[in-house]
């Protein structure tokens, strides 16, 4: 039994250029623009939150063994 | 006559236009972005022509094709009827790539090992992909059907995933259409996904 496989040797499409083909009037991207600010925004910090409370357990649990 | 052009990073996606397929459908959408790829739907080219003359202009234009046949299934309204447009699909990308084996590259996927063997036993002899219904199994997948060197680690594109996902609601909220599968919408969901992929590619988090 075989699957196809594609080794991708063309250089990916730059954002400029995937955007423009989209063709999405300018006011409508304006529009996406302030979702993806937004959402980028967001999932930074909730990341930066996740991580630091991540850190933060791994903390204690080092501090609980070495006090054992 | 001459050939029509071919675009080397377009992927056809023969997939289900359904309510339960949108998970898999956007994961489809993030993961070719995620890997310079283009997705393209039948509903996003613009024409009145025949449906199948648009699907087959389509496949001819695009280097690769995903025909995901893990919903070609039996309809829960009467009369039951199997879906056999996926197949037929399937069937002319088929057709396109014995014809020309250097402008075309078709991919099966399926949810299920071994279901394609029962439903279409004339494929024997190829492997289908297998997401197993998840956007994880999408994206671990399309990393193994296409190879890109500078492709992002599985996590990443998991990431990149439920970045979009969660702001899909924003997206459509102003659309003025609840279908994901509108040509307008595609477009979008391409957008957010080429910029939020763009961004994720320049970030230390």
């Amino acid at each position: 039994m075989a699957r196809p496989v594609a080794r991708i040797t063309t250089p990916r499409p730059t954002l400029e250029e995937m955007v423009r083909e989209l063709g999405i009037p300018r006011a409508r991207q304006k529009e996406l623009r302030v979702i993806v600010n937004e959402g980028w925004k967001k999932w930074r910090a909730e990341k930066r939150n996740g991580r630091s409370s991540r850190i933060k357990r791994e903390e204690k649990i080092k501090n609980a063994t070495a006090a054992d | 006559m001459p050939l029509p052009p071919t675009d080397p990073s377009a992927v056809f996606l023969n997939i289900p236009y359904d309510e339960e397929f949108k998970e898999l459908y956007l994961a489809y959408i993030v993961g070719l972005y995620q890997l310079g790829l283009k997705p393209r739907i039948t509903s996003g080219i613009p024409g009145g022509e025949r449906r199948l003359d648009r699907v087959f202009a389509l496949i001819r234009s695009c280097r690769y094709s995903i025909h995901d046949l893990s919903r070609v299934e039996l309809s829960v309204s009467s009369p039951a009827t199997p879906r056999f447009n996926m197949p037929l699909e399937l069937g002319l990308a088929i057709a396109w790539a014995k014809l020309h084996p250097k402008r075309h590259t078709w991919f099966l996927w399926e949810s299920t090992p071994r279901r394609v063997q029962k439903s279409l036993s004339d494929l024997d002899g190829t492997d289908a992909y297998i997401h197993f219904g998840a956007a994880e199994g999408v994206m671990s997948e399309l990393r193994n059907a296409f190879l890109v060197d500078d492709a992002p680690p599985a996590p990443e594109m998991l990431d990149a995933y439920r970045l979009i996902a969660s702001n899909v609601e924003s997206a459509l909220a102003k659309s003025g259409t609840r279908n994901v599968y509108a040509a307008s919408v595609f477009k979008e969901l391409c957008w957010l996904s080429s910029n939020f992929t763009d961004l994720l590619s320049g970030s230390q988090i």
